[in-house]
């Protein structure tokens, strides 16, 4: 298997837009607040939410360096309890690939292609993605340090396009809720970030991989920065009311853009950037899973791993959700389970690697 | 080691090779173009008008279908019109929509419309069901313009405009021109759905109408040359117009009721909307002539107190204007205290029209002023608490107060009226 | 056996006589193991070369007598690859003149005579003894004289070099506004020599050696020691000698038998035909690699925005520089992916169009028999035939194609309704688009790229042309030419060599040379910013 090294500016921008990406397209995060008008104190009070949050799985990764999550598993919850909670991460990981896949294809279908079946849209999305996978993560980190300076900088572009349409009173905060409920808040919000978990198996590939904590940091700033200008615009576009009933805020903010008589509807754009950002977001979550089953079963090479495993997400893609409306319940509904794969068991393994660390110093 | 990687990346090329070629030239083939229309073959729906009959299917929908083939430059004479308009009924939107389907062989295509014209009767009736409508098609986008009629939409959309070829376009430009000029109020689709759903629960929408201007302006004209021997021959009826005039009120997706004019642009000095615009009004000496003023720059503020736990209302306005016309015998403007008297007339005129606007709106119990929404935004618990429930009628009874500041920074390329010296 | 080796060399002369020779020589792959040596006998020799060079009417031998000993002795080489009056002045005269003017000091020994001749009596620069005879048929093949004394069996090889060759012209593929006017030539020396004349640095190492079993190329090495990366030489080195080939006529079999990935659209070795351009790569730490017989020289390692970076924008200001690339980069798009934008745009997105043009486009369209994608299609086939015909076809026949083609598509075929005008404009965009990359070789994969991309856009819209983009881009980025990334400064990021993509920076600000060629030496200037001194 071919040990890659992955700069670590590279894992910054996949950082970003793995977490990014799907703002684009779903924004459960307007619904969450009880009033879209207080946007501005919630996201900057939610910054801190979720540095905190991240520290955990980041004290993971540097006590195991050289190690990925699903090796380090079995050396602190003993070889049994070690495989499964590897086999629970791979799950984890296949169902948020077959997620971004379907969020995608319903993205897509509902806004641009109508008459398109979803299979096809996935399909195609997911051939390009195998593609990127048996070049290796190499390329994917490659590719994603191309697009992503590009999503955001046509991210920039668009609010800055749209922000005419833009009226301040719409988030003119009321503060009725205290700092305190804004932190509970912003809770799921920071759940959301899986990244944490694929990071903790890519991290023996990353070079200068002891420096990753200014790239995590700065990716959840960054990230929180984006939402940010994006949200908040978005709201002040619509109106905190109405926004909460729209399916995809960010393409009707893109689509508002009006510019001269000419730069009028744009939207394509953003779809462009939604496929990009899609691609990048779903190459990593994929090649993870690949990376994972590899480890679990201890193989040489992962070659053979990616198209059955491939077809198996396209499959969980199209099966697991009959219509939108399960996907974006399942979508709310899922808080726990990210809570528990993101925060809950890596700092369960924490805990159990400094009880156990004494004694292991011991025996040696 | 090498020659390994080479053959088997020679065998995978092969294979996505073989791949590619296959199922490009399939997909593009058979199973691909699911959602494929060529240009040629779409009816490109410049405008729409929704309309209410009373009946089983009360939905009347008026499409502005733009003919490319009208258009062409310089291809002989063209015989077709540049435009045609349709119209069908339906239970509901859709239903209507799909009943053009059997009557147009192209597929309508409203992903260029840009403004949707509403009749009195339908705007009184609600807009709720046609707004969802909008709002679930994805070929709608939020950002079209919303314009009432008193009159029929299908009236509106069946006129020539002079310069425009196709009408809505024409209505489209005449719409952004008003904008740039803030002579009225108009909403895009987003900015009415905000203000209905807001705390205020109101929004005002610009109205167009119908009006046959020509023939007004020449009866008065016939009037003035009656005496002559020599009559100048004008038709009695002239051609008819679309004009937007005035504001048309919403209580949350109701038509309530019409601003005049004068009444639309108080609401404009109230959201703080007005950049550019004059102000018309008598000399102070002698009703028979005006002075006129440019406005340079405004500055509007609406600040919600509460006294004696009332909730009242403070309008504060800060204007600056100069001097564009006056007409008047005995003024000289070069004069400080002259600057100043006006100044203070000038207030006093906005003001009145202001409190004219307030009490119009007051009166048609539609918080179109935003009044609610700034006052939850400063006293969330207080509003919500006495407040939000019967709004409209604490609206009707709000205490309002006006205070505007007029200063008037130039006067113009000349200091004595006319120029010329009496 | 020797006289069928030697054939494919004098073909053109032979041709009548041995038609088949060609074949037979394939079946002759090597030289025999053991090779044999001269003789002492003059005779013997004479006879040997004689049935190797049978049928090789321009290779003359001339035997004459030497100095008063009358030591017979014969003189051989290839017509027209040599300069008879330097064969005349400097060989034959000095060898039956000069040596009557020394005094015979008895009897000389033929090896103290040719002793003799080599040092004092062969006024000419370059001198090789040769033992054996495939080496002797070999420099006699490329322009050497083999002078041949009897009872010596080692013959003096002397370079009387003349051939005809073209003058340094200036180069045609890469035309400037402004900077120098000369380009390499098809003689090696010529190249390497110009090169020298930028470049005056012993650091500047030149390696040859010879490729082609036939056709013996002389293949030089060029890199700038201290600054080129000994890995990349190395590379070079050991993908050189890998090459088992009959013959080298153009530098293309070179880069073809030695790129990274085969099965790439995209070029990965860039080639030049100007002097000044190899040594700017060279200074950047690349390896340089001239071929005989060729005006072009291939640079290696090769990154994709190589192709893109033209001399002029360095002989122009950075401000012209910046425009001008910046404006490539657009081209690149537009050539790639215009038509397909246009098929996106008409058939699935209408509502991306501005009214009034989507309206004129509808018009234009209305009557035309064809879908937006087999009209594009058919149009952009149309246009590569004209393209092709216009290359191939001689000047004059060349304009008569493109009035036709003018005419015919541009005017006929909108007039008819078969095509939209709306199609003509976007197929020519593309075209001009096309012609403003300044690779030659880069301009014809985006030209084979287009069509994938028109198919994608045909079947999914706008969604598929970013698939195509998406694929490209993952092949590319996994690209890599001699070790380096091919997107290099691009991805992996280098800041220093941004400077020199989007846009150039000034030279007082491009202080090291690009990352990720060389590791060596990176320093490039450490001028400060110019201006009058406060």
């Amino acid at each position: 298997m071919e040990k890659a090294a992955i700069p670590l500016h590279q894992v910054f921008w996949m950082f970003v837009c793995s977490r990014f990406i799907l703002n684009l397209v779903s924004n459960p995060f307007f619904n969450e607040l009880a009033n879209d008008r207080d946007i501005i104190p919630a996201l900057i009070i939610g910054v801190p939410v979720q540095l905190i949050y991240a520290v955990p799985f980041l004290l993971l990764w540097l006590k195991y360096p050289e190690r990925s999550l699903i090796e380090y598993s079995s050396s602190i919850l003993g070889r049994f309890l070690g495989k499964i909670v590897g086999l629970l991460y791979i799950g984890y990981f296949l169902m948020q690939t077959a997620i971004t896949v379907r969020f995608f294809d319903d993205f897509l279908v509902t806004r641009f292609f109508y008459h398109t079946p979803m299979e096809a849209i996935g399909l195609g999305l997911l051939v390009i993605v195998v593609y990127a996978v048996y070049m290796g993560v190499e390329v994917i980190g490659r590719c994603a340090s191309v697009l992503v300076p590009v999503i955001f900088f046509g991210m920039l572009l668009l609010v800055a396009l749209a922000f005419s349409q833009a009226h301040g009173y719409n988030v003119a905060p009321t503060w009725e809720t205290s700092p305190g409920e804004f932190m509970i808040t912003m809770l799921p919000t920071a759940t959301r970030w899986s990244e944490l978990a694929w990071t903790a198996v890519l991290f023996p590939l990353i070079r200068k991989r002891q420096n990753i904590k200014p790239a995590v940091f700065g990716g959840i700033i960054f990230v929180n920065f984006l939402f940010f200008i994006v949200n908040v615009s978005v709201v002040a576009i619509f109106g905190p009311v109405s926004v909460k009933n729209i399916r995809f805020p960010t393409l009707e903010m893109v689509q508002s853009v009006s510019v001269g008589e000419f730069l009028d509807r744009v939207e394509s754009l953003v779809l462009g950037l939604w496929v990009f950002g899609a691609f990048v977001k779903t190459a990593i979550f994929f090649y993870v899973c690949v990376q994972c089953v590899t480890e679990w079963f201890k193989l040489k090479d992962r070659k053979p791993l990616i198209i059955p495993m491939g077809i198996i997400v396209y499959l969980l893609s199209i099966l697991l959700f009959s219509n939108i409306v399960e996907l974006s319940i399942f979508s709310g509904t899922v808080i726990p389970i990210d809570f528990a794969f993101t925060f809950l068991l890596p700092l369960l393994m924490l805990l159990i690697y400094f009880v156990k660390k004494p004694f292991q110093k011991r025996s040696s | 080691m090498h020659n390994k990687r080479k053959r088997s990346s020679f065998t995978g090329l092969i294979r996505r090779c073989v791949a590619l070629g296959l199922i490009l030239p399939l997909m593009a083939g058979t199973a691909g173009c699911w959602d494929r229309t060529e240009v040629e073959k779409l009816a490109i729906v410049a405008g729409l008008g929704i309309d209410f009959i009373p009946g089983p299917e009360p939905i009347l929908l008026t499409v502005q279908i733009v003919n490319p083939s009208g258009l062409q430059k310089g291809g002989g004479g063209s015989s077709s019109p540049p435009f045609l308009t349709l119209s069908a009924t339906g239970a509901t939107i859709l239903d209507a929509m799909r009943n053009f389907a059997k009557a147009s062989p192209h597929r309508l295509f409203y992903g260029h419309t840009n403004v949707i014209i509403f009749g009195d009767r339908m705007a009184r009736e609600g807009l709720h069901p046609v707004m969802d409508y909008l709002a679930r098609a994805p070929e709608f986008r939020r950002t079209f313009w919303i314009l009432v009629t008193p009159a029929t939409a299908k009236e509106i959309l069946s006129v020539k405009l002079d310069l425009e070829d196709i009408p809505a376009l024409g209505v489209t430009e005449m719409v952004k021109e008003f904008r740039q000029s803030a002579a009225a109020v108009i909403e895009r689709q987003k900015d009415f759905l905000s203000g209905i759903s807001s705390k205020s629960g109101a929004a005002p929408v610009s109205r167009l109408e119908l009006l046959d201007a020509d023939a007004s302006i020449n009866e008065r004209l016939q009037e003035v040359t009656a005496g002559d021997s020599q009559q100048t021959s004008m038709p009695a009826q002239g051609k008819k117009q679309l004009r937007l005039n005035g504001t048309a009120a919403f209580r949350k997706d109701k038509l309530v009721g019409y601003l005049s004019d004068a009444e639309s642009r108080g609401l404009l000095w109230i959201t703080g909307k007005l950049n550019g615009g004059s102000v018309i009004m008598p000399c102070p000496e002698d009703q028979q002539h005006k002075i006129s003023f440019h406005i340079e720059r405004t500055k509007s503020k609406v600040i919600p107190y509460f006294r004696d736990g009332k909730l009242n209302i403070k309008i504060d306005i800060e204007e600056e204007s100069s001097i564009a016309e006056v007409s008047c015998d005995k003024l000289d403007v070069s004069k400080p205290e002259t600057i100043k008297q006006l100044e203070e007339l000038q207030a006093k005129d906005i003001e009145a029209r202001i409190k004219s606007t307030v009490e119009k709106c007051q009166a048609l119990r539609a918080d179109i002023l935003r009044f609610g929404d700034t006052a939850y935004t400063r006293f969330p618990k207080l509003w919500k608490e006495r407040y939000e429930e019967d709004w409209p009628d604490h609206f009707a009874n709000l205490p309002v107060a006006v205070k505007v500041t007029s200063k008037i920074r130039r006067a113009g390329m000349t200091s004595k009226s006319g120029g010329t010296t009496k | 056996m020797r006289r069928k080796f030697i054939g494919p060399f004098l073909r053109p002369l032979l041709k009548n006589k041995h038609p088949d020779s060609r074949r037979e020589d394939r079946e002759s792959k090597n030289l025999p193991p053991s090779e044999p040596c001269l003789q002492q006998s003059l005779v013997e020799n004479l006879a040997l070369l004689q049935k190797i060079f049978d049928h090789c009417e321009d290779v003359i031998f001339r035997e004459f007598t030497i100095g008063e000993q009358q030591a017979r002795a014969a003189i051989i080489w290839l017509d027209g690859t040599v300069d008879r009056q330097l064969i005349d002045d400097i060989v034959l005269q000095s060898l039956m003149q000069e040596a009557r003017k020394l005094p015979p000091n008895g009897d000389i020994s033929p090896p103290q005579l040719h002793t003799l001749i080599r040092d004092s009596l062969l006024s000419t620069t370059s001198i090789v003894e040769s033992y054996k005879i495939p080496d002797l048929v070999d420099r006699v093949l490329t322009g050497f004289c083999a002078i041949l004394i009897d009872g010596v069996e080692v013959s003096i090889v002397a370079s009387v070099r003349g051939e005809q060759m073209r003058s340094v012209t200036e180069p045609e593929t890469e035309a400037v506004v402004r900077g120098p006017r000369q380009g390499f030539t098809e003689n090696i020396r010529v190249g390497s020599a110009l090169i020298r004349r930028i470049i005056k640095t012993p650091d500047l190492k030149l390696e040859t050696r010879k490729l082609g079993r036939l056709t013996k190329t002389d293949v030089a090495i060029l890199y700038i020691q201290g600054i080129a990366d000994e890995k990349v030489i190395q590379e070079v080195r050991q993908r050189l000698g890998r090459i088992q080939v009959d013959s080298i006529l153009e530098s293309a079999y070179i880069e073809e038998l030695i790129e990274d990935q085969p099965f790439s659209p995209f070029p990965q070795i860039a080639h030049t035909e100007r002097p000044d351009k190899a040594a700017a790569e060279l200074l950047e730490g690349r390896v340089v690699i001239l071929i005989d017989g060729t005006p072009f020289a291939l640079i290696v390692p090769t990154l994709f925005v190589q192709f893109l970076q033209s001399s002029e924008d360095y002989y122009e200001r950075y401000f012209f520089a910046f425009l001008i690339r910046s404006v490539r980069f657009l081209f690149l798009l537009i050539a790639l992916s215009l038509p397909s934008i246009y098929i996106a745009a008409t058939t699935y997105h209408q509502e991306m169009l501005p009214t009034p043009l989507l309206i004129s486009i509808a018009g234009a369209r209305q009557g035309v028999p064809f879908p937006a994608f087999l009209e594009a299609l058919l149009m952009e086939v149309a246009f590569e035939a004209l393209r092709e015909a216009g290359v191939r076809l001689p000047k004059t026949v060349g304009q008569a194609v493109s009035i036709v083609g003018a005419l015919v598509i541009g005017e006929a075929a909108v007039r008819a309704g078969i095509v939209s005008s709306a199609m003509v404009i976007i197929v020519s965009l593309t075209a001009i688009a096309s012609f403003a990359i300044p690779a030659f070789n880069l301009a014809i994969t985006v030209r084979m790229l287009r069509f994938p991309l028109m198919i994608l856009a045909a079947v999914f819209g706008f969604y598929g042309i970013m698939l195509g983009y998406l694929a490209l881009l993952i092949h590319i980025c996994s690209l890599r030419s001699f070790g380096v990334p091919y997107l290099t400064p691009i991805s992996p990021f280098k800041r220093q060599g941004m400077k020199d993509v989007l846009f150039r920076a000034p030279w007082w600000r491009m202080n090291n040379r690009p990352g990720g060629i060389s590791p060596n030496n990176r320093q490039r200037q450490n001028t400060p910013r110019p201006g009058p001194k406060s």
